[in-house]
């Protein structure tokens, strides 16, 4: 047997695919380490106090302790809840972001998958995660994780449809479900991306994408101080650090969809990079952490009319408008 | 007409979510509320209330205003406070006792007197209220509640600003309140000439123990300002970081 002939054998997109998703996943590792000292630390400065502080210098080692915390405990499970589905329910949460991330052009040459349906494949792996959070409600065997996990499916499916259509708008401009082709067609200054063309579409995305990830003022899901901890409150160790690495996985996610979409990708002023990408990424990022100190949380029946009477009729006419001047122009 | 009314209301609701976005922003900015203890200490302690202290007499300065009515105790709702009483003291109410220094015989008659009686030539031992032996308080099991301090009727308890008190066991909290006034209160000079020796003396004020050991600047005169509390003047107060200071700065207590 000829190891150059097994090499050769491979198909290379299945060998390109392999290497993105190592480096993926230190990626979504890496992020989720600095995402979440980066939340405590901006908590912090808005309410006009350090955050970690004592654990390392400034508190910059705080997240490996953490992480160690969790991973040194104990796995509970209830007693008489669903066990297969409780301890499937976090790697549910946590596997579809490592697919959502392969159609995203990072850089000019660095994607892991060329899909030409990128966005669909982003879209319905978005959908994965709904379906983790009913499992982790059921199995929980706890009425309040149950009322969590319904609130979070009513309020997931409420903001799909607003995104859809915020998207589809963007890609009857563009032509493709592409991201590649999508990022393609924008140029590197402001004015020349789509949210200068679509910023209806923008606010209507970046809305519906806070609300899919469950945070800030749409964290009903979680609701801290209401329903205890919503539909992760029987996880503790690592089921529940599964669930919060893949709540700030998913905000990379959909930054990122934002970035490609409306924010020129990796194109940017003076010289096209990876870096601008990672700018603007992080850019959303500290915004999404923004909102959430400074906003209330919406009540429920608040968080549904939003998404019914408002973002589905504003994005529908978006599209409507938009539709038309393409095929007019 | 309502749909306009709708659209306004609409539009005043958005504009406000951009002005909460700012008034967080600026917060952002804003320099930090948070001292960084131990690298910092709060400046200003004045308002602190730690555990209870004793307040001494102005013009003996170890000897405790309180007069042993027994209210802070009675009113205390965790019963940590107990005292005995001083016997040794003249008391109001209280015979003298018998048998005083100097008991010569009074001539009966009016023959000549050249012995003069030492005990009409002292200044008469002066009656005053009871003075506490001991002034014991628990503090495990005080909730700082500070009805002893609002009801004492001579105002002879105050919160202490002991900010530093930790300990490793439970005796570490039962605080002789005596004890630590007369090390934290420094005797009174006594004035050249005044006589002011001989009445405390008079008084039976009890020989100051732990506080004459301790090294002082220089004793001070007694202040009917110097409640006991630091007014915390600037450096005194923000000294405290040293733990090895002596007591007589007084500030935060041992």
């Amino acid at each position: 047997m000829d190891p150059a002939a097994i090499i050769q054998a491979i198909p290379p997109e299945l060998l390109r695919m392999v290497l993105a998703l190592a480096l993926l996943a230190a990626f979504v590792g890496v992020n989720g380490l600095v995402l979440v000292y980066l939340e405590r630390k901006v908590a912090g400065h808005v309410q006009r106090r350090p955050g970690p502080f004592e654990v390392g210098p400034h508190g910059l080692l705080q997240p490996f302790a953490d992480a160690l915390k969790l991973v040194g405990k104990e796995l509970v499970a209830p007693k008489c809840g669903d066990r297969l589905l409780f301890w499937l329910a976090p790697v549910a949460a946590f596997l579809p972001v490592f697919v959502s991330f392969l159609p995203v052009p990072f850089g000019a040459e660095l994607y892991g998958l060329h899909v030409n349906l990128g966005l669909l494949l982003i879209l319905a792996f978005a959908g994965l995660g709904v379906l983790s959070l009913c499992l982790a409600g059921w199995a929980s065997n706890n009425k309040y994780a149950l009322l969590g996990a319904a609130r979070a499916v009513a309020q997931s499916v409420a903001y799909e449809i607003p995104l859809l259509v915020a998207v589809l708008a963007v890609s009857f401009m563009t032509g493709s479900l592409d991201l590649a082709v999508i990022t393609a067609g924008q140029g590197s200054w402001p004015w020349q991306w789509n949210v200068a063309v679509q910023p209806l579409a923008f606010i209507i995305y970046l809305i519906c994408a806070v609300a899919e990830t469950n945070r800030a003022p749409f964290d009903l899901p979680e609701a801290e101080s209401e329903l205890t901890a919503g539909f992760h409150t029987e996880y503790s160790g690592m089921g529940f650090g599964l669930f919060f690495l893949a709540e700030y996985a998913n905000m990379i996610v959909v930054s990122s969809v934002a970035v490609v979409l409306f924010l020129g990708g990796y194109k940017g002023p003076l010289a096209d990079g990876v870096w601008w990408f990672l700018i603007k990424v992080y850019a959303i990022l500290l915004f999404m952490m923004w909102m959430r100190w400074t906003y209330p949380r919406v009540r429920f029946d608040q968080l549904l009319n939003l998404s019914w009477k408002w973002l589905i009729p504003l994005s529908i006419a978006n599209l409507a408008v938009t539709a038309v001047v393409v095929k007019l122009l | 007409m309502s749909v306009i009314k709708e659209l306004r209301r609409t539009a005043s609701g958005l504009w406000s979510l951009v002005v909460g976005l700012g008034v967080t922003g600026k917060n952002f900015l804003k320099p930090q509320v948070t001292v960084h203890y131990p690298r910092q200490i709060v400046p200003n302690l004045d308002s602190y209330r730690g555990h209870i202290d004793l307040v001494p007499l102005d013009d003996d300065p170890q000897t405790p205003r309180c007069i042993c009515c027994m209210t802070c105790i009675n009113v205390c709702p965790s019963q940590c406070l107990s005292l005995t009483v001083d016997r040794d003291r003249p008391a109001k109410g209280r015979a003298e006792p018998a048998g005083e220094a100097g008991d010569l015989p009074t001539p009966k008659d009016g023959g000549n007197m050249l012995v003069v009686e030492p005990k009409r030539m002292e200044p008469p031992k002066k009656a005053g209220p009871k003075r506490p032996a001991t002034f014991i308080k628990d503090y495990n099991l005080c909730s700082l509640c500070g009805l002893c301090v609002q009801n004492c009727p001579v105002d002879s308890l105050m919160f202490s600003r002991d900010i530093k008190l930790a300990g490793y066991r439970r005796e570490d909290f039962v605080l002789d309140l005596l004890g630590r006034m007369r090390a934290r209160e420094l005797p009174l000079v006594p004035a050249l000439g005044s006589g002011v020796a001989s009445i405390r003396g008079a008084q039976g004020a009890s020989a100051p123990a732990e506080g004459q050991g301790v090294a002082a600047p220089a004793p001070r005169k007694a202040k009917a300002a110097d409640r006991g509390g630091p007014d915390a003047s600037g450096p005194d107060a923000s000294g405290g970081a040293g733990a090895g200071q002596p007591d007589a700065s007084k500030d935060q207590g041992s």
